[in-house]
Parts: C-alpha cells; sequence; structure tokens
C-alpha cells in the first residue's frame, strides 16, 4: 500500500543554514490491512517521516508513494487519516466542530459530514463528549478525537504519530484496543512509538529508525522467532553459591524470598530442576522469558 | 471553483471565531470604545465645530483599534500555528499552504469589518447625536480605515510567514510610518538636487505602499467631496496590495521548515 523508496530529507539550519540530514535513505513497504509499527527513541526521525507520508513536507530526495500515488498529491492525501503527535487542535471548538472542520478541509458534503459525525464519534467513543468544547477535553480524550478527525472522511490509511503518548495504562490499553478494532475494519495502520512494548502489543510489521537510517523492517514474529527460550527459574532453600556451581545459569539473582536465576535455554529446564531438588531446594516458579522487540533491535 | 472555495470558507470561519474568543480582542475594543467616550467629554470643551471634534478623535480611534487588531493578530497568525501544530493537520488534508493562509486571512478581516462595524456604529450614533450632518464623505473615510486594517494585516501575515511575530510587528509598523508619508518623502526626493540619489531612491519609494490612499483626513472633517474615481482607484490599490501578499505568503509558507 504504501511504499518509502530511499527517501532522504534534508533542514538547513544554524547561523550559516548549514544542511543536517534527518533522514538517510529510507525504504521500505507498509502491506495492506496491516498494523504497522514505526519505532525509533526520540529525535530518530519518525515525525519527519510522518510529515512527508502525510504530504505536509516534500522529501528532499527519494519518493513516497501510496497505491501508486504519490503521497504530496491531493488524491492521495483524500485516502490518509492523520494523528499528530500530541494533538492540539482549536481548543474553542466542540468535538462536532472539529469532526465538521476536517469533513469540510478534506472536501466531504455536508450531508456526508453530518451522517459521518455519530459515526465516528461512536466508533471512538465520544458521542457523551460531542458537544462540549475541546478545551475540557482530558489528554485521553483528546487522542481519541483526534483519532476521529483522523477517521471522519473514512480513510484506507491511518498514519498515528506516537498515538499513546503521555496516556495512563488504562488510556494506553483504550487505544490499543481501538487501534485494533480500527484495523478489523480493514484500515493500514501506521504508527510510531518510542515504546516498543504498545507497538509489540498490537503490530503485524514493524520498522525502526535510529539518527534517520532503517536499522531493520519485517514481520513482528520474524524478529520474536528463536531457535531456544530462555526460562527463568526461582528457588530458595539453596545458597547462591551452590546454584552457580550448578553451572547452569547465565544469571543469578538474590532476592529475599531466595533467588531468581535465567537458564539460556528452555531444553536444560528438566536437568536443572532435578539438580535443585537434590539439593533440597524448593522451586517458587519457572517462567519462559518471552523474547521480545526490545532484544531484536536495542 | 467550489472544492477551492471550501476549505477556505472553513478555515476563514474557525479563524473568526478563534480570534473572536480572543480575550486581547476585548481590550483593543475596549480601548476605542474608551477613546471615542473620550471624544465625546472633548467636544463639550468647544462651543463650535462638536461634530468635528467626535470625528476627529473617532476615526483615530478606530484607525487604531482596527490597526492594531490587524497587525498584532495577523503577526502571530502563522507563528501560532507552527507552534500549537495545528497548522499540520489541516495540511495534511487536500489543501494547499496557499487556501490555508487565505482562509486564515479571511477569518482576520472578517474579525476587523466586525470591530470596524461595532466602533463606526458608535461613532456615527455619537455624531449624528451632536447634530452632525449626514455626508457620504465621513462613510467613505470611516470604510477605508478598515480597508487600510486589511492592507496592514496582508502584510503582516506576509512577514509573519517567514519571520517571527516581534519582527512581523515592527516591520508593519515601519510599513505604517513610511507608507503615511509617502508623498512627502517623494516630494523630498525630487526636488534633492543628487540626481543618482533620485534614480535610485525614487523606484524603490513606489515599493512602499501609499497609505495616504485610504486617509481622507480633512476631507471628511469639513465634509467635502472625494475627487472622482478616487473610491475605486484606492480599493483597487488595496487590492493590488493584498493579493500578492498573500499568495507570495502562501508560496514562502512552502519552502517554511520546521
Amino acid at each position: 500500500m504504501l511504499k518509502i523508496d530511499a527517501v532522504r530529507q534534508s533542514f538547513r539550519s544554524g547561523f550559516w543554514l548549514s544542511q543536517t540530514e534527518i533522514l538517510k535513505g529510507v525504504t521500505f513497504e507498509v502491506p495492506k490491512r496491516s498494523i504497522f509499527g514505526f519505532l525509533g527513541p526520540n529525535g530518530a526521525g519518525k515525525t519527519t517521516l510522518i510529515h512527508l507520508i502525510t504530504g505536509i513536507k516534500k522529501p528532499t530526495g527519494g519518493r513516497l508513494t501510496l497505491d501508486g500515488i504519490d503521497c504530496s498529491e491531493k488524491e492521495a492525501k483524500r485516502k490518509i487519516g492523520y494523528l499528530p503527535e500530541r494533538p492540539y487542535f482549536y481548543d474553542h471548538l466542540t468535538g462536532e466542530g472539529l469532526l465538521a472542520y476536517f469533513g469540510r478541509l478534506t472536501g466531504m458534503r455536508e450531508g456526508d459530514i453530518e451522517t459521518r459525525i455519530p459515526q465516528v464519534l461512536a466508533s471512538v467513543g465520544m458521542t457523551h463528549a460531542r458537544k462540549l468544547e475541546l478545551k475540557k477535553y482530558s489528554k485521553g480524550m483528546l487522542q481519541r478525537i483526534g483519532i476521529a478527525q483522523a477517521m471522519i472522511h473514512d480513510p484506507e490509511f491511518l498514519v498515528l504519530d506516537e498515538p499513546m503518548s503521555g496516556l495512563d495504562p488504562i488510556g494506553r490499553k483504550e487505544i490499543r484496543e481501538l487501534i485494533i478494532e480500527l484495523a478489523r475494519e480493514g484500515r493500514t495502520i501506521f504508527f510510531s512509538s518510542h515504546v516498543i512494548p504498545d507497538v509489540e502489543a498490537v503490530c503485524d510489521s514493524v520498522a525502526m529508525i535510529r539518527k534517520g537510517e532503517l536499522v531493520g523492517c519485517g514481520k513482528v514474529s520474524q524478529f520474536l522467532d528463536r531457535e531456544t527460550t530462555p526460562v527463568e527459574v526461582a528457588f530458595s532453600g539453596v545458597t547462591s553459591e551452590a546454584a552457580r556451581a550448578l553451572g547452569k545459569f547465565s544469571e543469578l539473582r538474590e532476592m529475599s524470598e531466595g533467588i531468581r536465576a535465567i537458564l539460556p535455554s528452555d531444553a536444560e529446564v528438566e536437568t536443572t530442576l532435578r539438580s535443585l531438588m537434590d539439593l533440597h531446594a524448593k522451586i517458587l516458579w519457572v517462567n519462559p522469558v518471552r523474547p521480545s522487540l526490545e532484544d531484536a533491535f536495542l | 471553483m467550489k472544492t477551492f472555495l471550501k476549505p477556505i470558507y472553513a478555515i476563514a470561519r474557525v479563524t473568526f471565531q478563534e480570534i473572536i474568543l480572543d480575550k486581547v480582542l476585548y481590550n483593543f475594543l475596549l480601548f476605542a470604545f474608551l477613546l471615542i467616550g473620550v471624544s465625546y467629554l472633548a467636544s463639550q470643551l468647544t462651543f463650535i465645530g462638536q461634530d468635528r471634534v467626535i470625528l476627529d478623535f473617532g476615526m483615530s480611534a478606530i484607525n487604531l483599534s482596527c490597526g492594531i487588531i490587524g497587525v498584532f493578530q495577523g503577526a502571530g497568525m502563522i507563528g501560532r500555528e507552527y507552534e500549537r501544530r495545528t497548522m499540520f493537520v489541516a495540511l495534511a488534508r487536500p489543501i494547499s499552504r496557499l487556501q490555508f493562509i487565505t482562509g486564515k486571512f479571511l477569518g482576520l478581516i472578517a474579525v476587523l469589518f466586525l470591530n470596524w462595524l461595532l466602533l463606526s456604529g458608535t461613532e456615527l450614533a455619537l455624531y449624528f447625536s451632536l447634530s452632525g450632518a449626514p455626508n457620504e464623505t465621513i462613510l467613505y473615510g470611516l470604510a477605508f480605515l478598515w480597508i487600510q486594517a486589511c492592507v496592514l494585516a496582508a502584510f503582516a501575515v506576509f512577514f509573519s510567514s517567514f519571520t517571527t511575530t516581534s519582527i512581523s510587528v515592527m516591520m508593519v509598523i515601519g510599513i505604517y510610518l513610511i507608507g503615511n508619508n509617502v508623498d512627502p518623502l517623494r516630494q523630498v526626493l525630487e526636488k534633492g538636487k543628487v540626481e543618482w540619489v533620485k534614480t535610485v531612491a525614487l523606484p524603490l519609494v513606489s515599493l512602499i505602499p501609499n497609505l495616504s490612499h485610504f486617509n481622507l483626513g480633512f476631507l471628511v472633517t469639513y465634509g467635502l467631496e472625494l475627487p472622482h474615481g478616487f473610491v475605486w482607484r484606492s480599493v483597487a490599490y488595496a487590492i493590488a496590495w493584498m493579493v500578492p501578499l498573500i499568495v507570495c505568503a502562501g508560496r514562502l509558507l512552502d519552502r517554511r521548515e520546521g
């Protein structure tokens, strides 16, 4: 659906207006009907790339196309819904007023706007706040109305810039569920985050940039699949020296109830537990350590 | 055409509402009403020409109020949009920067019109209550105050598309001061004895907007008739400045980074 081909972006900065390269030939594709996570630390160039995808800016080099149409074209913009990072809208507008404003900017007919507003408000769970001015909205409500404005023209492709930033755990969970729901409706969702677990929880595919360069890109499972899974074993009744002497653990840490240790491979669980029980250890728990994107990228 | 104008109208409407709700606007409006009130008191100090005092004071108040609102709101308009990032969400829609800036400008001149209407209405009510004679030139004089404020606002929006709010304000104040003295400046240069100064400076003076086109001065005070063609020439002159300024602001915004 979205094709990003050797995209470069530079800005002039400083007194001598010297060029600073923000994106250095980024190339990847976002498949249709996927939830695509775009990872990177703060300042990596995520928002810059999002501005190029949404046609707000034009790249210095390379090309971005959405279904073969250049992203800066109006036709491509009609297919895109965009939620900016830390959304700030005209706070004198009501929820409904904001949606009508963006509907008009997209060129929707008044009748279509009126029909669509209750639908999108319901889908983001904001029907109750439709007459409320945005200055009275909480952060989570602003995020939701931000997603609603992105969806007002029923776009195929949603670009969400840090949709969970600044939200509490409940708010994050709600937005995660909303993203999954939107994807279920058949939309392609591209969302950026610097919080890896957020991406891992909902995405099918991911790309990661660091200092303007693509570090990795592919299916989430591709990064999570491993031949061996490490296992965490907790036990008591044995000294750490005796546990170390078994020579099985890659990490070992004492805690108030006993010892927590990591076995590098799940293949060794049985023999290790047997050895511990021979030492009269009491097994507290055994947990496989699930691989994470953090391990893959950092 | 409709698809081009519809987003402009939507932006203008939101901008109008936003400025109307800005508390700063009411300070300027209150200040102007106070000045008009002072003009009434000042008119009581004289036995003859009370209506003229009202006119002079009142028109200065309207000029000041509309000018300040136009300059300050116009100069901060684009910077505020960048700062709050409200512009980016709008530009992610199928609209151009020119449409965006035109909508913002039209919203601003609608506010200026409302401000002008309130103050002019008060001014005329006061003028007629002191048995001022109805005359067409007064209405034109008042209308040109609004037009001048629109031109100044266009300059403010233009400057704000590539520089900071404070620099924009200073530049427009400069334009206002020089623009009201273009004719005397030209006369001084024409009388000058150094030829090369004339050759260089006179074309440069033509690049400065001549705001005397909107200042009817004594014509209003004495109720004199306007020269033939003055109105349409001045209106055309205002449009000839405003349209290129807004178009250029749109182009400059295309190149602005960050």
